[in-house]
């Protein structure tokens, strides 16, 4: 795939998708990156230097929660799950994002929008 | 567990485990793509980024980062202010002086003027004074008092007392001890909200006509100091006047009464008639000596209480025409009643606290001075953080941090300065038999305004230099430069401004004082002794009291060495006075200080009677009455013509009239430096008390005939206490001079500071510029200037700017002592020309002083080796 496909993340999607990630389950840091970029198809490429001040930021909303553990491949991680305000909060965002998602399309294509 | 969020912040270890867990789980992952382990390894790197950035990052978001990097801000102004031990000590040596004086003065202030009673909820209690045509502060009568308690809608409670002095016996038969009394209704502790440490206080029920013995109350202090912490100490029995006594309670530490002087014992107001059966107190309509004091009802302001005791006022006024027309009631707070009662100490404390504050500026300009000095210093260090991408709100910060901490060194050490200075206030001991003390000390009040006093500190010293420093001008950034010397100049103005005035100030105090001490009161004070009884506190009743009194002035006028002796109330300039109103042709002239006097006072006492006659033995019981009167009320009451021969009305609008016999010299009556006051001796035979002062003019030393004289009052009656034995010259000296003292001592202390602040600050800044500009002297040397021609020109820049300072201050000086040190001194004219001359004049040359040094230093520069410098 050519580089000029990926696409660099808008500006506070990437806490939306971070916690749409934890739905299924708790991760750490490396297994959400990776899982964003390939449920993207490698479209979307997460900074990774970006990704710790995120959890950072979101676990000191309450949004999620972290606990040392161990990786499929025996090497100890730290992972973060969803708590139940970051499931509320996901909800909300997730609606948030559709409604403007639909807003942008229909300016920028207003023929199929009707 | 869930930690509280605050908690859950990563340490700095964790996330570095964190990022590596990430690069081994990426290297893994790209080696299963099949990359060989370097590349995958080099591929994850790439992947993350800059790593250092990204923590750096994460840590910013951490909540707890201030902490740290304030720790490290300390650390490093530690470490800073260690590396230039001198700069650190000027500092915190200025700023301990400056905070030190403020705590000891506002700890002086508190006990004078501030501390409000020790009772729960003080800012409630409320202080009911009478008031007269004669008198705002007027006491009260027994039958008002309950009439007030009862009707008013206002107070939660009205408590009423009256202090007393008393003879306490350990069992009848032993030496008795004087000790201050307070008699107090029975509700009094229940008002106050005060509860005893040690067994109980007053119940209403202990106030009661119907008493089998006497109960009292102990305060804390007379139970540590005269009864020895006896634990045991409920239930026992004193006798007190010759009365059996039972102890019941020991009030707390913090309950010092609430009359001006602590109470050593409380005794219900029923008591009086017992212990004082001369005493009316409790039916005399017209006896007038109960203090009132109450606390009001929760949610009731002043003015509501005011409306309601205004009110209580017309109506006493029409049930008893006799004693009460004219007569209201005014509420006042606690604090406002001290503020109104002694607008003196108020004057005193305001002046105090203002040198105070002027002294802590002028450290504080000693302190920005050496800062700014030092950051000039350090601009090239200051410019390179700036340009390498320090923000300047992290510098201003960093200085502060500094500043912060040179204040918290200097307020550390002021506090032990200050507690010193406090306690050798609080070691001052009055000659009397009264308990005063004064009671400043070292509490959390104290410490407060301390620490008030160093936050001002900080922002009157640290933030102008902060951000001067970081003010950079980053073209000519990295060229030394001497920045700065324009507004420090202007500081070495403002700092001579204050200390010529904290100068001139002190020194018109401290000449006060000594001009007082030098100068005769207008009565002896050498050869006197003095010694005061109260046979009352014996039983003794009236004509037992006259009996004894003159056999003891015989027996004691026959001793070797005693020249005369005379009786009198009260020791003028002494802890005590009375005063009463006096009335000419129906129009009242307010209250007048008296002493009531036997035959031969004046004499005795060596004041000169200048027309009329003396108080002597033709005055008596049954002879018309007489008075005499000083100088000053003779000029008062017949102000065009001769007083003599003329009448007055004493003590109210219906009382006896009094025909004055004579006019004595002025003396001073209540304070050595007052101005002239009205006074008046009325003959002790007309009017007599129990308490009596015996004066004894003595051949020599007065102390030798102390021992003689109790001898011969054994001789009378063994039982008989003897209140206080005090020479004149102590009582004048320790009490009559004693505010002066203070004022003298405290102020003296306050110019003191402020020279040795002002040397100080002066030559650190003279230093510091020669040091800045010992290239330019040695240019200017080199090009031919002599080295005499430098120094003066060193010498100029300094007293310029301290010239400049005098010029602005002693105006400022003036206007302060015309305001404030004029009602307070007659010996010395609030513009005393010579202190006026001198205290410029002082300064001026510790500044030439502070100044030689460093222009000495200049003269000596080498133009040779400066101009290889560098």
């Amino acid at each position: 795939m050519a580089d000029s496909e990926k696409v660099q993340l808008l500006q506070g999607t990437l806490d939306l998708l971070v916690l749409q990630t934890l739905v299924f389950g708790p991760n750490h840091g490396h297994g959400i990156a990776t899982a964003i970029q390939q449920t993207s198809e490698d479209v979307l490429l997460v900074d990774h230097g970006s990704l710790y001040p995120a959890l950072q930021r979101l676990e000191r909303a309450g949004l999620i929660s972290s606990e040392w553990g161990t990786s499929d491949n025996n090497r100890r991680a730290r992972f973060y799950k969803l708590t139940r305000t970051g499931r509320t909060r996901l909800v909300s965002e997730t609606s948030k994002w559709e409604t403007m998602v639909r807003a942008v399309s229909r300016i920028l294509k207003p023929e199929q929008a009707s | 567990m869930k930690l509280p969020r605050w908690v859950q912040w990563r340490t700095h270890k964790e996330l570095d485990e964190e990022i590596q867990a990430h690069l081994d789980l990426a290297t893994q992952a790209a080696i299963a793509r099949g990359l060989p382990p370097q590349e995958a390894h080099y591929a994850a790197l790439r992947e993350m980024g800059n790593t250092t950035r990204l923590k750096e990052r994460a840590r910013e978001a951490d909540p707890f980062r201030w902490i740290e990097s304030i720790v490290k801000d300390l650390r490093y102004s530690f470490r800073s202010l260690a590396r230039n031990p001198s700069f650190t000590i000027a500092a915190v040596f200025s700023l301990a002086l400056g905070i030190g004086a403020n705590s000891a003065i506002f700890s002086f202030v508190d006990y004078l003027l501030l501390r409000p009673l020790g009772v729960p909820r003080s800012s409630e209690m409320v202080r009911i004074n009478a008031t007269t045509p004669e008198s705002p502060f007027a006491p009260s009568s027994y039958r008002e008092y309950t009439q007030l308690r009862e009707q008013n809608r206002t107070l939660a409670g009205l408590a009423a007392e009256t202090d007393t002095f008393l003879a306490v016996q350990a069992q009848a038969g032993d030496l008795a001890r004087v000790a201050y009394g307070d008699f107090v209704s029975g509700d009094y502790f229940s008002v106050m909200g005060v509860q005893a440490s040690l067994g109980r206080a007053f119940k209403a029920a202990d106030d009661s006509p119907a008493m089998q013995e006497i109960p009292v109350v102990l305060s804390r202090q007379a139970w540590e100091g005269k009864f020895h912490s006896d634990p045991h100490i409920v239930g026992s029995r004193v006798r007190i006047n010759s009365q059996l006594a039972t102890i019941l309670g020991v009030l707390p530490e913090s309950f010092r009464g609430t009359l001006r002087l602590s109470p050593e014992i409380y005794l219900p107001l029923h008591a009086v008639p017992r212990l004082n059966p001369s005493f009316t107190l409790l039916t005399d309509p017209l006896d007038r000596s109960l203090t009132l004091i109450g606390r009001l009802k929760p949610g009731v302001g002043i003015s509501a209480a005011q409306a309601d005791f205004g009110t209580l006022g017309s109506i006493l006024e029409r049930a008893y025409p006799d004693t009460n027309r004219r007569r209201t009631f005014a509420v006042l707070t606690d604090r406002g009643s001290r503020f109104q009662q002694a607008p003196q100490d108020e004057m005193a404390s305001l002046g105090l606290l203002f040198l105070a504050f002027a002294v802590l500026r002028i450290a504080c300009i000693n302190v920005a001075n050496l800062l700014l000095g030092r950051n000039t210093a350090r601009a090239r260090e200051i410019a390179i953080r700036l340009s390498v991408g320090a923000s300047r709100g992290r510098l201003i910060r960093q200085l502060l941090t500094e500043s912060v901490l040179l204040a918290v060194l200097g307020t550390a050490l002021g506090l032990l300065a200050g507690r010193w200075a406090i306690d050798f206030l609080a070691s001052i001991r009055i000659p009397s038999d009264l308990p005063i003390l004064i009671e400043a000390r070292m509490d959390a009040r104290v410490l407060l305004y301390s620490l008030a006093a160093m936050v001002a500190a900080v922002l009157m010293f640290g933030v102008l230099p902060a951000f001067r420093a970081t003010r950079v001008d980053f073209a000519s950034s990295a060229k030394e430069t001497s920045a700065g010397k324009r507004p420090r100049n202007w500081l070495i103005t403002l700092q001579a401004a204050l200390s010529v005035m904290t100068l001139a100030l002190a020194a018109l105090l401290v000449k006060n004082f000594v001009l007082s001490s030098q100068a005769s009161p207008g009565f002896r004070t050498e050869n006197v002794l003095l010694m005061t009884f109260d046979p009352s506190t014996s039983g003794y009743s009236k004509a037992q009291v006259d009996v004894f009194y003159r056999q003891l002035q015989e027996r004691v006028r026959a001793l070797p060495g005693v020249r005369d002796v005379a009786l009198g109330s009260h020791v003028q300039l002494g802890p005590s006075y009375s005063s009463t109103a006096v009335n000419r042709d129906g129009e009242n002239l307010g209250y007048v200080v008296f002493n009531k006097v036997g035959p031969g006072f004046f004499d005795t006492m060596a004041t000169p009677i200048l027309r009329g006659r003396a108080i002597d033995d033709r005055d008596t019981e049954k002879s018309p009455r007489v008075i005499v009167v000083n100088e000053t009320l003779g000029r008062r009451l017949y102000p065009n013509g001769r007083a003599v021969g003329r009448h007055v009305r004493m003590y109210s609008e219906t009382g006896p009239m009094a025909e004055i016999v004579g006019v004595a010299r002025d003396t001073k009556v209540t304070d050595a430096s007052e101005p002239p006051k009205s006074y008046m001796y009325i003959p002790n035979a007309q009017d007599s008390q129990p308490r009596m002062t015996l004066f004894i003019h003595t051949n020599a030393d007065p102390a030798a005939i102390a021992g003689p004289a109790r001898a011969e009052v054994k001789a009378l009656d063994p039982n008989l206490l003897v209140f206080d034995i005090r020479t004149m010259r102590d009582v004048f000296e320790g009490y009559g001079l004693l505010a002066l003292r203070i004022a003298a001592e405290t102020t003296g202390a306050m110019g003191a500071i402020a020279l040795a602040l002002s040397a100080l600050g002066l030559y650190a800044v003279m230093a510091f510029m020669v040091s800045r500009r010992t290239r330019e002297i040695g240019i200017r040397m080199a090009l031919g200037a002599t080295s005499g021609e430098v120094q003066r020109e060193v010498l100029r820049t300094g007293l310029k700017a301290t010239a400049l300072g005098i010029v602005l201050g002693l105006p400022s000086a003036l206007v302060v002592s015309h305001y404030y040190v004029a009602g307070i001194t007659t010996y010395v004219k609030p513009n005393d020309p010579a202190i006026f001359i001198c205290a410029p004049l002082l300064l001026a040359l510790v500044a030439l002083t502070a100044c030689w040094a460093p222009a000495r230093r200049a003269s000596k520069v080498d133009p040779a080796i400066t101009l290889r410098y560098e």
